[in-house]
């Protein structure tokens, strides 16, 4: 039995008991306690605000950075002409004049007898020179490996009769006489260098000359090789949790949790990422439990005595006696809440393998909506179920910590689209409850998740 | 005192109106902060708390829901909760399996002053208190409690067993004590 005289005893006693107490005294204390800054809330408002800023830095840092044109530096290259023998030298040579590669062109056998008399006049011409001849450096201490497009003048092969208006449009390089050629030092590749229309090469078909090559890169060829190294991603995932607990009202045990991701990813370097996006996660909460409800009534034929003789023998004397009769009432109830956060997460790429990939990330996300669904015991009211509409439950900044592991699959028949599969872990940081009820055991998941992304 | 008008007079942040609910509602306040706190520094520093709590969420307040000390004395003992719950201080008390059968009568409690019955509670050790409050004072079931303190429903039983046992030891030597002053006088 619940009730017993000491209970009562102790509630008569002590409920609504005022207790004695120097009112002034406690007020000025309170409002001395008020008047202080509130040093832990503002810890915590410093680490998020510090991590988002430190992130927030990074990224701007290194978009300032990386953003800059690229330094450029001039490169000579030497066209050696030789038609005595019928032969074209193409010479490339580096800053200090070191020999880079050479092509010999075999002239006259790949231009028609017609076109023999040529005289590299090109602004003579009516059309656009549009001859391109590859040559490959045999032996350059290149981190790329790169091919050089080099044209010559009115060389008249079909094998190497490529429009370089591709190549041009691709790298908008430009030519010059008289000026050099600019390469980027970043990476000291030469990609193309093309004579183009209005290239003007006053060359004798018996003589050498110098001609020098500029290319007017305007960066646009080094964007398009940066955004092959440091790729950019779009994505989108769905998670289950089969281990999911946590709980806002006393009775209550999460079961599971499902989430969707939509996310913006951007590599800083080949390994390290960062993502951004909008989640929207859902827990849902099982209440079990039960009610009884105890009555007291007299009934007859009730044992009111019980005599036990010298004898050993007893006799139960019969009667109208009081009866307890209890009644429980067991309940099941499933409530749900939703929560859309902005997650922010930093990635390292660990292990990298031409198709698949494995990557560790970590980062904060903050709910900016939620809404709950929640139903709540009433004990009071025979057990009936209440919808609770509003339980003061904090609806926005609410931090929760992520951590996760993914690896990625991205085959070579779906060209820029990837599988990815991933397991993680969201642990709720603060707390969700207000003062109707309390959040005694935080929102965690452990989450199984599948998804994709595409390359952009 | 109206409370309605109180509460209408602070969501205006007039002056002196936290003041006089304050002093409206403190002692009572000041009586469960006793009950939980195991002396009376703590029991101040639970009522400075509650009533930050209480002022900073009167507009919460829905008198549809029930009544204002009600709702005071809920928002008190929530906040009372949390503070252990935050608290990095972990007290533990020992005591040995078999107590003493208490021998304390009703009558006997009934002399017991309100004060020594209120102090006999606080000596009680902290998980054991917490229980025996949420039980006794507040009405929750075990399982409830069980599910709020982060321990197993046989332990809120058990605790609560406990505990009353030793209240009542408590209760029995204070008696004891008085009876040979009274002697002794």
């Amino acid at each position: 039995m619940r009730e017993n005289w000491l209970e009562e005893g102790l509630r008569d006693k002590l409920e609504g008991f005022d207790s004695e107490l120097n009112l002034e005294e406690a007020w000025d204390a309170l409002e001395q306690k008020r008047s202080e800054p509130k040093g832990r809330r503002l810890g915590w408002l410093w680490i998020v605000t510090g991590s988002l800023l430190l992130i927030g830095s990074s990224f701007a840092i290194y978009q300032l950075t990386t953003n800059e044109t690229p330094e450029m530096v001039d490169v000579p290259v030497k066209v050696d002409v030789s038609n005595v023998i019928g032969q074209e030298k193409v010479v490339l040579l580096d800053s200090e004049n070191a020999l880079l590669t050479e092509k010999i062109f075999e002239a006259q056998s790949q231009m028609p007898e017609s076109s023999s008399n040529r005289n590299y006049q090109s602004q003579q011409q009516d059309t656009p020179i549009r001859n391109t001849q590859i040559i490959t450096p045999k032996s350059l201490d290149y981190t790329t490996p790169s091919s050089y497009f080099v044209s010559t003048p009115n060389i008249d092969n079909n094998q190497n009769d490529r429009t370089t208006d591709d190549q041009v449009t691709d790298s908008d390089v430009s030519t010059e006489i008289g000026q050099s050629v600019a390469l980027n030092q970043s990476n000291l590749v030469i990609n193309q260098f093309t004579l183009l229309e209005g290239v003007t090469a006053k060359l004798q078909r018996d003589s050498k000359q110098v001609l020098k090559f500029k290319f007017a890169n305007f960066g646009r060829q080094d964007r398009v090789k940066k955004s092959k190294s440091i790729p950019q991603f779009v994505g989108v995932d769905f998670g289950f949790s089969p281990i999911t607990n946590g709980q806002i009202l006393a009775d209550e045990k999460a079961i599971d949790a499902v989430s969707a991701n939509l996310y913006y990813k951007k590599h800083l370097s080949n390994s390290f990422y960062l993502k951004v996006g909008l989640g929207l996660d859902r827990y849902t909460t099982r209440i079990e439990g039960s009610e009884s409800n105890t009555s007291t009534s007299i009934e007859p034929n009730q044992v009111v005595e019980r005599v036990i003789y010298q004898d050993g023998t007893i006799e139960n004397i019969l009667g109208d006696g009081e009866v307890t009769t209890t009644e429980t009432t067991t309940y099941q109830l499933y409530n749900s809440y939703q929560f859309i956060s902005v997650p922010v997460v930093a990635g390292l790429r660990i292990i990298d393998r031409a198709q698949t990939n494995i990557e560790l990330e970590g980062g904060m996300a903050t709910t900016i909506s939620s809404q709950y669904d929640v139903k709540e015991y009433d004990p009071t009211n025979g057990g009936q179920v209440n919808q609770v509409a509003d339980l003061n439950l904090r609806n926005t900044s609410i931090f929760s910590g992520l951590l996760a592991a993914q690896w990625n699959y991205h085959p070579k028949s779906l060209s820029r689209l990837g599988v990815f599969m991933k397991v993680g872990t969201r642990f709720q940081l603060n707390d969700i409850s207000s003062e109707d009820t309390f959040n005694v055991d935080k929102f965690k998941s452990y989450q199984l998740g599948l998804g994709l992304q595409y390359r952009l | 005192m109206n409370t309605q008008n109180i509460i209408g007079r602070i969501k205006q942040k007039e002056r002196g109106a936290e003041k006089a609910l304050f002093v409206h509602f403190a002692p009572k306040v000041m009586t469960i902060c006793r009950r939980y706190a195991s002396q009376d520094a703590e029991a101040k520093d639970f009522l400075q708390e509650c009533f930050l709590l209480i002022f900073s969420k009167i507009d919460q307040y829905d008198s549809a829901k029930g009544s204002f000390e009600g709702w005071i004395h809920r928002v008190s003992t929530n906040r009372i909760l949390e503070l252990y719950r935050k608290s990095t201080k972990q007290v533990k008390m020992t005591y040995p399996d078999t107590l003493p059968e208490p021998i304390l009568s009703q009558e006997s409690f009934q002399m017991i002053p309100r004060q020594q019955i209120l102090e006999a509670v606080q000596q009680l050790p902290q998980g054991y208190r917490q229980v025996f409050n949420l039980y006794i004072f507040e009405g929750w079931s075990h399982k409830q409690i069980g599910a709020a303190l982060n321990i197993a429903e046989t332990t809120s039983r058990s605790q609560l067993n406990r505990a009353k046992r030793i209240l009542k030891n408590k209760l029995q030597k204070k008696i004891t004590i008085q009876g040979y002053e009274r002697k002794l006088a």
